[in-house]
């Protein structure tokens, strides 16, 4: 991708949920958080007599890779934690389309698990409501 | 527009010892009076907090998230001490000294008077101003809501 495009924007992207049976734009997103955690074995060696042998040190896998999203949603209906209480797996897709200049991207993450939900209401403001997504992978970033 | 516009002069303020909170109600033959040389001024304001719910960056609507106290102010000259509001009283059923304030406007051509009630108000800043032309006490009250314009009144 040349240095030369243009980053992306909040209003440019839209998050999408799914559950086998229904899919929508998740609506009222925000904070957005998306972590891939790759399992890398350190391997080490050393001679008969316990000396390192540094050079030969190296990496094994990575043999496990573990997928974290935070959505944070604006609480306007019981559809998220809907989501939590449907029991299968959860299919979230982050799609940007940057139409100036003409470049669009997404990360999908798949088979995601619901393990917390929180709302939060405030003096002052409007209820807020966040939930956490693990999954084994995520494609296309 | 069927009726004309209002003035000072049309105007009275008048107080009654409140009771309780949260509207106009008043214990059994409460303190009351009306405060005397008011002058042009008296204002009022009860601010609104809304916060701006965006969506995807975009300002999509508004959400009421909060409704402060109000403040109704004026000033009048120092005369009957006798018809201020009593600051030693406290209204039944609360710990604070309240009263509501009602602010009459006689419309004869609308049929007799218009009303503004302010309830639950305490009063906050007490001022003295020694004037030439009359010494000027200025009254600060907060209140919890009011209700107006209206075509009836509870003092007179």
């Amino acid at each position: 991708m040349s240095d030369s495009r243009e980053v992306f924007a909040w209003p440019e992207s839209v998050l999408y949920l799914w559950n086998g049976a229904t899919s929508g734009i998740a609506t009222y997103a925000e904070s957005i958080e998306v972590s891939v955690e790759d399992n890398y074995q350190k391997k080490m060696f050393f001679t008969a007599t316990g000396v390192s042998l540094g050079n030969k040190t190296h990496f094994l896998g990575p043999t496990q890779r573990e997928v974290r999203m935070t959505i944070g949603r604006l609480y306007a209906g019981n559809s998220t934690l809907q989501l939590m209480q449907s029991a299968v797996n959860i299919s979230a897709v982050e799609s940007f389309n940057c139409s100036a200049d003409g470049v669009t991207a997404k990360w999908i993450i798949w088979s995601a698990r619901i393990p917390s939900y929180q709302a939060n209401g405030r003096e002052g403001g409007v209820f807020r409501e966040q939930i956490r997504l693990i999954a084994p992978d995520i494609s296309g970033v | 527009m069927p009726n004309e516009v209002r003035n000072l002069a049309e105007g009275t303020l008048r107080w009654v010892q409140a009771s309780g909170t949260g509207g106009w109600a008043t214990a059994s033959a409460p303190a009351s009076g009306l405060f005397g040389y008011i002058q042009g001024g008296m204002n009022f304001q009860q601010p609104r907090q809304y916060e701006t719910v965006y969506n995807r960056g975009t300002a999509g609507h508004f959400k009421l998230v909060r409704v402060e106290n109000g403040k109704l102010s004026f000033d009048l000259l120092w005369g009957v001490t006798a018809d201020y509001p009593p600051t030693a009283v406290t209204a039944s059923g609360v710990s604070t000294n309240q009263i509501h304030l009602e602010w009459r406007n006689t419309a004869p051509e609308a049929g007799g008077a218009l009303y503004w009630q302010f309830y639950n108000c305490v009063q906050a800043t007490p001022k003295v101003t020694e004037n030439e032309r009359g010494d000027q006490v200025s009254f600060e009250f907060l209140y919890l809501a009011h209700n107006g314009t209206t075509a009836s009144g509870y003092l007179g």
